[in-house]
C-alpha cells in the first residue's frame, strides 16, 4: 500500500471506525503483540477528536458555563467530526461552530446560542489579531478645518461590532457574575455590541443605536460628513462630535486619511 | 537580521541565544505572568509555533519572555511525513516566528497529520519503508532551504506498528539525519512508551542512535489507557516524569551528553515551581554526567 493509500485510509478509519475491516489497510499492521488493533486505533481517534474539540471549546469558556461543559462537549464533538480543520494553525478552528449550533436538534431551545457563540468567537479573533496602535487624537489638530468633512477612519483589526435580537450583554455579565441566580431575570431585548483589543486584553463594549450605526457608517468607508448624514436621516437629534470623541478616546480606529 | 516588531525591548538585545544551562521548559499560556515576574533559573524555553501564528496577545507576551530566555520553536503541524508537500503558508508564518524570535532550535516531528484537505491535529504514525524515508526527507530539505537553517526532527509515540516495515525506527531516524541533514530530538519518554507498546528495548533503541545526530532531548509525563486486553501507554504531557524515564533519561545523557532537555507539560499543567523542580532534577543527571561540549553546538 503507497503512503498516500496508507494516509487516506487512516484518516478514513478515524472518522469511520468499521474502514478497518479493509483487508488490504488491516494487512499493514502487526497485531502480534497484545492489544488489539481495534482498541490501538481507538487511542488514535480518541487523541483526535478530544484535542480538536479541546482546542475549539477553549474559544468558549462562557458558553460553557452556560450550558456545562458535558453539553458542548458533545455539540462540539459532533461538529469536529463533520468539520475537520484543513490547516494545522488551530487558533481559529471552530468559528464555523456557532452556524453548526443552530442546526443542531438538542440546542433547539436555545435560540440565543448561536448569536453567543458568535460573540465568543469575535472575542478570541480580536485575542490573535494582528498587533497595532491606536490613532494618537493629536494626528487631527493639523488637519485644516475644511479637510475634517473628508475625513476617513480606519478601524483597530481586532474590531468588530455585532447586533443580537438576544440580551449578549447581560448573559456575559451573568456568566462573569458570582451569584449565577438570576438569568431568568434577563430582560427581552437585544442588544448592539463592540468587541475589540486596545491593548493586550479584550474588550466588549455596548452600544446605543446611533453609537452602532455610526460606527458601521465609518467602518462601510463614509467620510464624516456622509456619516452624519446617514445619522441624521436615522436620528435627526443625533450629534456626531462627541461619538468621534469617545472612539478617539478609546483607541478605535488606528489611522485616519483625507479623502480627495 | 532581525524583522521590527513593536514590542520586543531593544534595550534587552543581545537576546540570550543559547543556553547557559541545559534543562528548559515548555512555556504555556498559563505560566505568562509568573515566568515573567518569577524568572526562574531555567536554561530555556519552548512553545509550539502554530499558537502564535498571526500576532496578538500571546505573541506579546512571547516577546517579553524572549528578552529573558533562549527560545525553542517545536512545531507540531508541518506535517513532514505527509505524502503531500509542506503547507507553503504554514512554513511562511512559521518563518516569520523566527526571524522575530531568532530561536536557537527549530524543531517538528517524523510524524504526519495532514492527509488531503484535512489536518487530524495528531502525530500519526508512518511505516518505516524507503518511500516513507523519501518523502519526509524531500520534505525536511523543503523546510531547511525555506528557513535557511538546520531543523530537528522528533521520534514519535506510537500505538500501532507495522508489516510493512523496512526498517527499526531508531535506523530509520539515523537515516533521516544523514539523508536530510538534520538534527535528531530524542523524546526519552515517546521511546519508554513504545517500548511498552511494542514490545522492546528501550536502551537497545537508545544504544543505537548515533550520538552525532543528537542536540536535544525531551521528556514528558504518560497515562496507561486500560483495554480489556490489555493497557496501551500513552504519551499524554499531564503529569510528572515516570522514574522508569528517569532512569533512560541518564542512559540517554551517558550517551548524548549535555544536549538541551525540554520537560513538557501540556495538560492539567501544574504550577511554574513544579515544571521548574523537573527542570531542576534533568539539570543533576546532566551536572553529573553530562560532557558539557555538547551544549554549545546546539546553537550552530
Amino acid at each position: 500500500m503507497r503512503l498516500s493509500e496508507f494516509q487516506e485510509s487512516f484518516k478514513h478509519t478515524i472518522l469511520e471506525p468499521d474502514h478497518l475491516d479493509n483487508n488490504m489497510f488491516r494487512s499493514t499492521f502487526r497485531q502480534d503483540h497484545g492489544i488489539c488493533l481495534e482498541n490501538r486505533m481507538k487511542v488514535y481517534r480518541n487523541n483526535i477528536i478530544r484535542s480538536l474539540t479541546d482546542a475549539a471549546m477553549a474559544a468558549l469558556p462562557m458558553t460553557e458555563k452556560l450550558v456545562g461543559r458535558e453539553f458542548l462537549e458533545q455539540a462540539m464533538r459532533a461538529f469536529v467530526v463533520n468539520n475537520l480543520p484543513s490547516q494545522g494553525n488551530l487558533n481559529l478552528y471552530g468559528m464555523e461552530f456557532p452556524d453548526f449550533i443552530r442546526t443542531y436538534e438538542p440546542a433547539a431551545n436555545l435560540p440565543y446560542l448561536q448569536d453567543f457563540t458568535k460573540l465568543e468567537w469575535l472575542w478570541e479573533a480580536a485575542y490573535y489579531a494582528p498587533d497595532d496602535l491606536p490613532l494618537d487624537p493629536a494626528e487631527l489638530i493639523n488637519i485644516p478645518e475644511e479637510d475634517m468633512p473628508n475625513l476617513q477612519f480606519s478601524f483597530r483589526q481586532s474590531f468588530t461590532q455585532l447586533e443580537s435580537e438576544y440580551p449578549l450583554d447581560e448573559i456575559v455579565d451573568f456568566c462573569r457574575a458570582e451569584d449565577q441566580d438570576n438569568l431568568q431575570q434577563l430582560q427581552s431585548r437585544g442588544c448592539k455590541l463592540m468587541v475589540y483589543r486596545p491593548n493586550l486584553k479584550v474588550e466588549l463594549r455596548r452600544l446605543d443605536d446611533t453609537e452602532y450605526l455610526f460606527l458601521c457608517a465609518l467602518q462601510d468607508g463614509q467620510t464624516i460628513h456622509e456619516t452624519a448624514e446617514i445619522l441624521a436621516a436615522h436620528y435627526p437629534n443625533a450629534d456626531l462630535t462627541p461619538l468621534l470623541q469617545k472612539h478617539l478616546q478609546l483607541g478605535t480606529f488606528t489611522s485616519v486619511e483625507i479623502r480627495r | 537580521m532581525m524583522k521590527p516588531y513593536p514590542y520586543m525591548d531593544k534595550n534587552a538585545y543581545p537576546l540570550p541565544d543559547s543556553p547557559y544551562r541545559a534543562a528548559g521548559i515548555g512555556l504555556r499560556a498559563k505560566h505568562y505572568e509568573d515566568i515573567l515576574e518569577e524568572k526562574p533559573d531555567i536554561g530555556w524555553i519552548e512553545v509550539h509555533p502554530e499558537n502564535y501564528f498571526g500576532g496578538g496577545t500571546h505573541r506579546r507576551y512571547l516577546a517579553k519572555a524572549r528578552e529573558l530566555y533562549p527560545l525553542s520553536l517545536h512545531a507540531v503541524g508541518l506535517s513532514l511525513g505527509s505524502d503531500q508537500p509542506v503547507d507553503e503558508e504554514h512554513m511562511r508564518q512559521f518563518k516569520e516566528l523566527i526571524d522575530i524570535f531568532e530561536p536557537f532550535q527549530v524543531s517538528d516531528h517524523v510524524s504526519w497529520s495532514a492527509s488531503g484537505n484535512a489536518h487530524l491535529n495528531d502525530l500519526l504514525p508512518l511505516p518505516y519503508t524507503k518511500e516513507t524515508l523519501q518523502r519526509l526527507c524531500d520534505n525536511i530539505e523543503r523546510v531547511q532551504n525555506y528557513f535557511g537553517r538546520k531543523i530537528l526532527v522528533e521520534n514519535p509515540s506510537t500505538y500501532v506498528s507495522f508489516t510493512t516495515d523496512e526498517m527499526s525506527e531508531y535506523e530509520f531516524m539515523n537515516r533521516i539525519a544523514e539523508k536530510a541533514g538534520c538534527d535528531v530530538l530524542l523524546d526519552i519518554n515517546n521511546i519508554y512508551v513504545q517500548s511498552v507498546n511494542h514490545g522492546f528495548d528501550p536502551n537497545h533503541y537508545l544504544d543505537n542512535i548515533k550520538p552525532e545526530f543528537v542536540r536535544e532531548m525531551h521528556l514528558a509525563g504518560h497515562t496507561e489507557r486500560e483495554f480489556e486486553d490489555g493497557t496501551i501507554l500513552v504519551d499524554t504531557h499531564n503529569r510528572p516524569v515516570r522514574d522508569e524515564v528517569w532512569a533512560l533519561y541518564e542512559h540517554g545523557v551517558k550517551r548524548f551528553g549535555a544536549v538541551p532537555t525540554l520537560i513538557e507539560w501540556d495538560g492539567d499543567i501544574p504550577a511554574l515551581s513544579e515544571l521548574v523542580a523537573q527542570s531542576d532534577k534533568a539539570q543533576s543527571f546532566i551536572d553529573k554526567h553530562g560532557k558539557s561540549e555538547v551544549l554549545a553546538h546546539a546553537a550552530e
